[in-house]
């Protein structure tokens, strides 16, 4: 195949990684964009991000995935780096309670510092782990139906639904932005027929670019 | 050899002698070696070749002879010689011929051996290619059966398999691409299997995760079982010493049986640890799965042994003790039977761990709760716990100890839960006699408690000694009592009657007692209420015996042992001394009663003018409310006590009337109050003997009769109106007739007395006589004054 430029894609979307520490973010960061997985268990320091593009319905995406470290002492540079965002990954470890019960404090951080309409997938992480769980399924399907979230059960380690993950909560994204590009672009359509328009979507503040035109 | 000598002596003897050897030598074709050598070797081989030169001329010559002796017959031969030679050439010639002949006509058959020749060239090859092929359907053959096994998920002929291909197969593999990829993925089939095994005991984790919680209920579901079917052996046997004429030798027999759910529970599948244990030894990481094992499991009691933050400790406990209980059960299983794969150490050490959690939740827990009966519900379970896992051999000092480190704590949550039930009791108590009307009601208020008089069940309806709150109290009591026996049951080793004891005394000297005193004190009760409640404390205090009995008995303590003990409760005691408070605050409540009738003594004329024919008023009150006293008294109170109140009630009437002699509210009295005064202590006097004799209290043997409380005022009163009154100065009088008579007093009053003298119209005698004694009180009065 030819190789892509790295600027040729129609979307960029930025996708945040959040939840405590040691919930398996950064795993779940490397296998999506690397394939790999790495046993040995370091805190992230800040703030990193990898990139992957992929096809969602015939349309090139960019997902740009930002991991951030759960820790407390790390929260002050993190709040910056909600800007932007069109999906966030709330990731708890379903062998460890607290991390599932600390959702809702994510949640209202979430709310507090990124977009109203940001996309949000709640992530079970570690289900290889089943016979040390300690947060059935069905609690983390519950509190995603009462908050309204898309919610799966992901093991990093053996490369389980994590694709799968980043599939819909791209697909989401990808769902609304062109439900406003078309809506702008009926808009823009009162007039006659142009060559074509850049669709500026400052809603959602994504950066957009199209490969090529079309009216 | 041993010719050899001699020829060489003969060469030796001469030059001459060496010439002849030497012919003889060559013509009998010896070897001349050792001749030529040794002439050499001598150094002096001219000689030799000297002889040697001779003997050939000599042998030319012959040959010369010879030769033209047979010249002829040379010609002939060569001649015959030249024939012969046209004749192996005509032969050659004829040899050539049959050559090429047979060279055309065995053409065919040289191709074809040529062919054979290639044929059996190919057949070598073919043979090593079957051989090498055969080596490989060999192998390709148990690679499929390996992957045979590996779809069927029977991976101990998997590895068996790969172990023979590995070992036997492997180097002896002649297709060196086909040796490469089985020595590749030998280690990744192992990989694989190893992963599937590892699959699969995890599933079995998840399992055996949510089967311990089942496990470990019925577990202690069959020791609560068992702990019930002992109690009711106990209570029969209580029954049957209750009963001393039940026969001892009744036995009864009940049929067990088996809860097949609960026996299918209890036999838990291990094969999935069996088999992976198994695997992994074949696979030569046999300690990667121990460690594994041992790892997950403590990872997997950790979790289970986190406390529900969601719901109360109450409702979280039993399940919390279950899931420990079941986990353990299984260790102890996989212990026995998984040869090897836990160690006894390991096991221990997890059960130290966990039991140290265990306590520790417990002592937070216990810390916090604050009432008895949730304490003795999680103990109970905590019991259980134990007794259904030193069945599978683990210690449980720590728990026991725990339970006994909180038993103060339960023990103060139950008086404090008894203080409340006991003061609203006496709160509520009607403080009136109880009415029995049914024989039921009998049975639960008075034959329980043994409080009947005699074995006769009494008429209908029945009124008590004791008021409702009486036997209210005892079954608080005795309920407190089996709470504490609850408490030590299963979790103590040591005879728990003296602990009880020692609890039991706590609950009725600082409970009960304190709640009565305060009831005594507290001044809110009627004078009949105080009555009955001095009553009930009475009774109380003869059930002391019985809460004692009741204690040994269900100590399992039999009756006679408990019986013979002399130790008894110190509670009695304090309860006679509360009895004793309570007929004080009787006595105190009488008199007060009697204060209000006693102030219609300011009422009285002192200086009335006539002699009165009637009682004043203050008296026919008092006689009123001392006759309505004592009959109520009667009925509740024990003699001693009725003794003390009526005696009490007499000394404090005596003590008034003389007060009010005394005080300054009385400046002057005439002899007519004075009689006035006679009247009432008469009035009194025939009640008191009336009442001592009546009550049967004169069967107590008081030397005191209640007359003899009035004592001090009678003898007053019958100074005041002696003819004499100043006998009083005699030692011997006074001593036998005013002996309770205080001088100052006497003075005090004597002041008081004025005498007014009667009309003048009275009679001239009962002037006189009125006279006489003016003088004789002037007398007493003037020798009292210079006495003091």
């Amino acid at each position: 195949m030819a190789h892509r430029v790295d600027n040729e894609y129609d979307y960029l979307f930025k996708i945040v990684l959040i939840g405590d520490s040691g919930v398996g973010k950064s795993n779940i960061l490397s296998r999506f964009t690397r394939n790999e997985f790495c046993l040995e268990s370091k805190s992230t320091i800040g703030v990193e991000f990898a990139t992957r593009t992929l096809q969602i319905e015939g349309q090139t995406i960019k997902a740009q995935i930002w991991d951030t470290a759960g820790q407390e002492r790390y929260r002050a540079i993190t709040s910056a780096y909600y800007r932007g965002a069109v999906g966030a990954l709330l990731v708890y470890d379903i062998t460890k309670k607290q991390t599932f019960e600390n959702i809702q404090r994510w949640l209202r951080e979430l709310r507090d510092h990124a977009d109203s309409n940001i996309v949000i997938m709640m992530v079970g992480n570690k289900s290889d782990l089943n016979h040390l769980r300690s947060v059935p399924e069905e609690d983390g399907q519950a509190l995603a139906e009462k908050e309204g979230l898309s919610f799966l059960e992901t093991s990093a380690l053996e490369a389980l639904n994590v694709e799968k993950a980043f599939q819909t909560i791209l697909k989401d994204i990808h769902q609304i932005i062109s439900k406003k590009a078309l809506a702008a672009q009926e808009a823009a359509g009162s007039g006659p027929p142009t060559q074509g328009t850049t669709i500026n979507v400052t809603d959602s503040a994504v950066n957009t670019k199209r490969g090529c035109c079309s009216s | 050899m041993t010719a050899q000598p001699k020829k060489r002596s003969v060469i030796e003897s001469g030059d001459g002698g060496l010439g002849l050897g030497l012919a003889l030598f060559i013509s009998n074709g010896e070897d001349l070696g050792p001749i030529i050598r040794h002439g050499f070797d001598s150094g002096k081989p001219e000689a030799l070749m000297q002889n040697l030169r001779s003997i050939v001329k000599k042998k030319e010559v012959e040959i010369e002879e010879l030769c033209r002796l047979h010249y002829e017959d040379f010609i002939l031969a060569v001649d015959e010689l030249r024939g012969v030679l046209v004749d192996a050439d005509e032969l050659k010639g004829m040899l050539t011929g049959e050559n090429i002949h047979l060279q055309k006509v065995s053409s065919a058959t040289l191709l074809n051996l040529d062919e054979l020749f290639e044929l059996y060239s190919i057949k070598k090859n073919i043979g090593e290619a079957i051989t090498t092929l055969k080596i490989c359907v060999k192998v390709i053959s148990l690679c499929m059966a390996c992957n045979g096994y590996i779809a069927e998920a029977k991976f101990h002929p998997a590895l068996k398999t790969l172990d023979t291909i590995e070992k036997g197969y492997l180097k002896n593999i002649p297709l060196k691409l086909l040796k490469k990829v089985v020595a590749k993925h030998i280690p990744l089939i192992k990989m694989h299997i190893e992963k599937k095994v590892c699959s699969e005991f995890n599933d079995w984790l998840v399992h055996i995760r949510r089967m311990a919680k089942q496990i470990g209920q019925v577990s202690i579901s069959q020791a609560s079982m068992a702990r019930q079917k002992d109690e009711e052996m106990r209570a029969r046997k209580r029954e049957a010493e209750a009963h001393s004429d039940a026969r001892s030798d009744e036995h009864v027999y009940t049929l067990d049986v088996e809860n097949t759910d609960e026996e299918s529970t209890l036999n838990f599948d291990l094969t999935p640890v069996y088999r992976a244990h198994h695997m992994h030894i074949c696979l030569g990481i046999g300690e990667k799965f121990r460690d594994y094992y041992y790892k997950n499991r403590l990872m997997q009691l950790n979790l289970d042994m986190q406390i529900s933050t969601s719901q109360p400790f109450l409702e979280s406990h039993q399940p919390l003790l279950a899931q420990v209980a079941g986990f353990f059960i299984v260790e102890q299983r996989v212990l026995r039977s998984a040869d090897g794969l836990l160690s006894e150490s390991q096991v221990e050490s997890t059960w130290e761990t966990a039991i140290a959690k265990i306590t520790s939740i417990l002592e937070d827990q216990f810390a916090r709760m604050s009432i008895a009966s949730h304490l003795l519900l999680v103990k109970d379970y905590v019991t259980l716990l134990g007794t259904t896992v030193s069945k599978y051999g683990y210690q449980i000092a720590q728990l026991i100890q725990v339970i006994a480190k909180y038993k103060d704590k339960y023990h103060q949550l139950l008086l404090i839960e008894s203080r409340k039930q006991i003061d609203d009791i006496l709160a509520n108590d009607s403080y009136e006699q109880m009415i029995i009307k049914k024989e039921y009601e009998y049975n639960m208020n008075v034959t329980a408690f043994h409080f009947e008089p005699d074995d006769v069940v009494p008429e209908f309806p029945y009124v008590a000694p004791f008021s409702s709150g009486v036997p209210d109290i005892c079954r608080i009591v005795r309920s407190f009592i089996g709470d504490s026996v609850s408490y030590f049951s299963y979790s103590a080793r040591t005879n728990i009657y003296e602990i009880v004891k020692g609890y039991l005394d706590r609950l009725l000297i600082e409970v009960l007692n304190d709640s009565l005193l305060n009831m005594v004190y507290a001044r809110s009760l009627a004078m009949s209420q105080m009555m009955q409640l001095a009553g009930n404390i009475s009774v109380l205090e003869q059930s002391c015996d019985m809460f004692l009995l009741y204690s040994a008995q269900l100590c399992g303590i039999p009756k006679r042992i408990a019986q013979r003990s002399h130790s008894g409760l110190t509670a009695k005691a304090v309860l006679k001394a509360s009895q004793n408070a309570a007929y004080n605050s009787l006595i105190n409540l009488a008199n007060f009663k009697i204060d209000e009738f006693m102030v219609l003594l300011d009422d009285v004329n002192w200086i009335v003018e006539e002699a009165p024919d009637n009682p004043n008023e203050y008296m026919n009150e008092v006689l009123i409310y001392l006759e309505t006293l004592v009959s109520t008294a009667q009925e509740i109170l024990p003699l001693e006590a009725l003794y003390k109140m009526v005696s009490g009630a007499m000394s404090h009437i005596s003590d008034s009337i003389m007060t009010t002699l005394l005080n300054e509210g009385v400046k002057r009295f005439t002899v007519n109050a004075v009689m006035g005064l006679d009247i009432d202590l008469k009035l009194l006097e025939a009640f008191a003997e009336e009442k001592f004799y009546r009550t049967g209290l004169v069967d107590l043997g008081k030397e005191t009769t209640f007359a003899d409380c009035l004592v001090e005022i009678r003898q007053l009163v019958n100074l005041l109106l002696s003819s004499q009154p100043e006998n009083f100065m005699n030692p011997v009088i006074r001593g036998r007739n005013y002996g309770s008579l205080d001088y100052k007093k006497v003075a005090i009053v004597c002041d008081k007395y004025k005498d007014f003298a009667d009309g003048l119209f009275g009679s001239l005698s009962n002037r006189n006589k009125q006279d006489a004694r003016k003088r004789s009180m002037d007398v007493l009065k003037r020798r009292l004054k210079d006495f003091s």
